[in-house]
């Protein structure tokens, strides 16, 4: 007799077989487009993460929640302003949002939206099928030595968001301005100012940190660094000297070998600054374990042959007489801070200098310490920057699954528990380059699409319903959300050419969130 | 001077007078403190070069720094075929291509038509291969790797100090690796295959 298929699927729904029931139920299942996405933090992580689940043919839909109006996380507040090519990946993650036509998945950005303060986690839950936490390092590895608290003290990490013009930092300005011993504003400002940095830590940001205080307003005024760094009177020249200091060897050193070779050029082009190494602190961190280190590596093998290329020796420092107006820029090894001091003189409350401790390197290859062994050396400092890592924060909600420790939220490839999962720094730590989340994000898609596909994952939130309940939600709270429109209208304002220093600049910056706001009205 | 990029139709922005349209109502809604003030630089002359301002007395610096913008720009143009002759009739001109094969990482094979004078990124994006080009070919990433066979790599064009730098980073280097924004199809190339390798957390 003739079966229609109706009557064949329904004889096979009602068979008892839990694995043939299984299969027919998951095969029409797995066709349809119906998980719906929250992610939280719209960074490199955020992005990757949603550009690969927009590949999955049962995703419908996702929506980006982003604290602050502009998207992209560190791209825009931690990238350099003379790295203006590593930001090109923004036009990726633009597409990623703008879909396009063979793009099925439902694309939404939800920015001025602080999860964790303006919505709880549990209520993204409720409303979407999986929730992907992707919002980074909002803070500092503490260093925790006596005279920390003094003024002039600060991390790395808020120095270059300042810089960037990220508007949780517009108040460093006042601060940054006092410390360097502002002047005033129509003041000329010829000379190099004599003022000295003392950068704690051996990574990229502490070299960006370097370069950028070398080069001075001068020496960015065309690129995208906030107008409060580019036409602050003490900084147009930039700063006489500044050390970068780690505690281990060049070896351990966590910088890359092309931050380490445009130091080396800032002379030829135009920048006034002599970029110092000294060969006998290469060859203190060069012991057994550290030739080891170097033999299994070629990027470690080609940056110990650039920094033995520009070494000078001790004495022909002491010697060289410092050509006037020139600008210095040392990197310092093997030496552990252990105590700022305070200024000698009436400001007090100033951080004066840094001692630190001449270390040796001990342990087997690849875990090497630094062990201090008593001689002290004292830099001084006007200006420190701690460079030692940023560390993770729980939002409200997540404080069971945080792993206090190591700064992170706990997971298993990428999955906190059912239908959360975590991307970017949040899940492995602080480590790694945009790039690095190219993988990062594969593996917790890869997770989502398994849990998917073995059933585990909830599907009874559909997007559109989830986008009349946010706005539903945001607007009893009084919380102005700002679109994926009403960001390029913002990023239209930034580039604005009657806005711009000059015209070769990609953009003049916003960096206050009430007049973001206030464009977008 | 036009760098490569993996996407012919995105544009630079400082570059591109055209999108950019002035809208006076949002600009005037900024409050004072965006105001462009005196920059205190009015004495001082701008390097369009170097990009950065210099006193009066000093001289604008030749440097390295815009040959090397140049060079990049070069990367393929001195290899592109010129447009082949065609009649009134046709409406475009046809490039010579030369076939090329992309493996992606779990296997997936495209053999591609790839137009001599590009370079493997845009040739892969223009044919949907998966290779990520984050920094869009400008020598700012190693997203766009890819391993060669070792006869193919010899015959390459030596690699400089920057693409070596930024494949001191790439994930799962070998010693067939290059960048594929920076490698240009030529005849040479013909039926060759490339390896996007896999990028293990």
């Amino acid at each position: 007799m003739f079966r229609t298929c109706q009557q064949i699927l329904h004889k096979t729904r009602t068979r008892t077989s839990p694995s043939h029931h299984t299969f027919v139920w998951n095969n029409t299942f797995h066709r349809k487009r119906n998980i719906s996405v929250a992610i939280v933090g719209s960074g490199p992580s955020g992005f990757y993460t949603a550009k690969y689940l927009q590949k999955l043919a049962f995703v419908h839909g996702i929506h980006i929640f982003e604290r602050l109006p502009t998207p992209y996380g560190l791209v825009r507040s931690g990238v350099a302003p003379d790295h203006p090519e590593v930001k090109n990946v923004e036009n990726d993650f633009a597409k990623v949002m703008e879909g396009g036509e063979n793009v099925k998945c439902v694309m939404e950005y939800f920015g001025n939206v602080n999860v964790g303060v303006d919505l709880h986690l549990d209520e993204l839950r409720e409303v979407y099928d999986v929730v992907v936490l992707a919002y980074g390092c909002s803070s500092d590895q503490p260093l925790k030595i006596k005279g920390s608290d003094l003024k002039g003290v600060m991390s790395a990490r808020e120095f270059v968001a300042w810089y960037n013009g990220h508007p949780d930092y517009e108040y460093l300005t006042d601060e940054i301005r006092e410390i360097l011993g502002g002047t005033d504003e129509n003041a000329e400002c010829r000379a190099v100012l004599n003022k000295r940095v003392v950068i704690i830590g051996h990574g990229n940001v502490a070299l960006d940190c370097a370069r950028v205080l070398a080069k001075g307003g001068k020496g960015l005024y065309a690129t995208d660094i906030a107008s409060h760094f580019a036409q602050m009177p003490s900084l147009k020249n930039g700063l006489k000297d500044i050390s970068v200091v780690g505690r281990r060897g060049h070896v351990q050193g966590k910088f890359t070998i092309k931050e380490l070779r445009e130091l080396t050029k800032l002379a030829a082009e135009g920048h006034n600054t002599r970029f110092v190494v000294l060969s006998d602190e290469l060859e203190l961190g060069l012991n057994e374990s550290s030739e080891e280190e170097l033999k299994n590596s070629r990027p470690k093998l080609r940056i110990d042959k650039l920094l033995r290329t520009n070494a000078t020796s001790r004495q022909s420092e002491k010697d060289n007489v410092n050509v006037d107006e020139e600008k210095i820029i040392n990197l310092r090894f093997l030496l552990s801070p252990i105590e700022f001091l305070p200024k000698t003189n009436d400001h007090v409350s100033y951080v004066g200098s840094v001692v630190f401790e001449r270390t040796r390197l001990e342990g087997k290859p690849g875990e090497q310490s630094a062990k201090g062994i008593g001689s002290k050396e004292e830099l001084v400092a006007d200006l420190v920057l701690t460079s030692i890592g940023y560390r993770g924060k729980p939002i409200r909600g997540l404080e069971n699954c945080f792993d206090n420790q190591n700064g992170i939220v706990r997971n298993e490839n990428g999955k906190v528990s059912e239908g959360v999962y975590v991307s970017g720094w949040l899940k492995r730590g602080p480590s790694g380059i945009i790039g690095t989340n190219i993988g990062d994000a594969r593996e917790t898609v890869a997770t989502i699409s398994h849990d998917h596909e073995t059933g585990t994952l909830r599907s009874n939130k559909d997007i559109n319903g989830a986008y009349e309940h946010m706005l539903n939600l945001l607007d009893e709270r009084k919380i102005r959300r700002v679109d994926w429109n009403a960001f390029m209208t913002i990023d239209k304002v930034e580039k604005d050419s009657e806005r711009l220093r000059v015209k070769e600049q990609v953009r003049e910056k916003i960096t206050s969130k009430s007049d973001m706001l206030e464009i977008i009205r | 001077p036009q760098s490569t990029r993996h996407n012919d139709t995105t544009t630079r922005r400082h570059d591109d007078t055209t999108t950019r349209r002035r809208d006076h109502n949002h600009t005037n809604k900024l409050s004072k403190t965006q105001d462009r003030r005196k920059s205190g630089y009015d004495d001082f002359k701008f390097d369009k070069k170097n990009l950065l301002i210099i006193s009066s007395s000093e001289q604008v610096q030749e440097n390295c720094f815009d040959d090397q913008q140049r060079q990049r720009s070069l990367i393929c143009s001195s290899s592109a075929a010129a447009p082949v002759e065609t009649t009134t009739d046709e409406p475009t001109t046809k490039a010579e291509t030369v076939p090329i094969t992309y493996i992606e990482p779990h296997g997936a094979v495209h053999e591609v038509q790839a137009e001599i004078g590009k370079n493997l990124l845009t040739v892969a994006h223009e044919n949907n291969v998966d290779l990520e080009g984050a920094c869009g070919g400008e020598l700012a990433c190693s997203t766009c790797h890819l391993v060669f066979e070792k006869e193919v790599y010899d015959r390459l064009p030596e690699k400089d100090e920057e693409e070596d730098d930024m494949l001191d980073l790439a994930w799962a280097l070998t010693d067939t690796s290059r960048l594929g924004c920076q490698i240009c199809v030529t005849k040479e190339l013909a039926g060759i295959t490339v390896q996007i390798p896999e990028d293990d957390v």
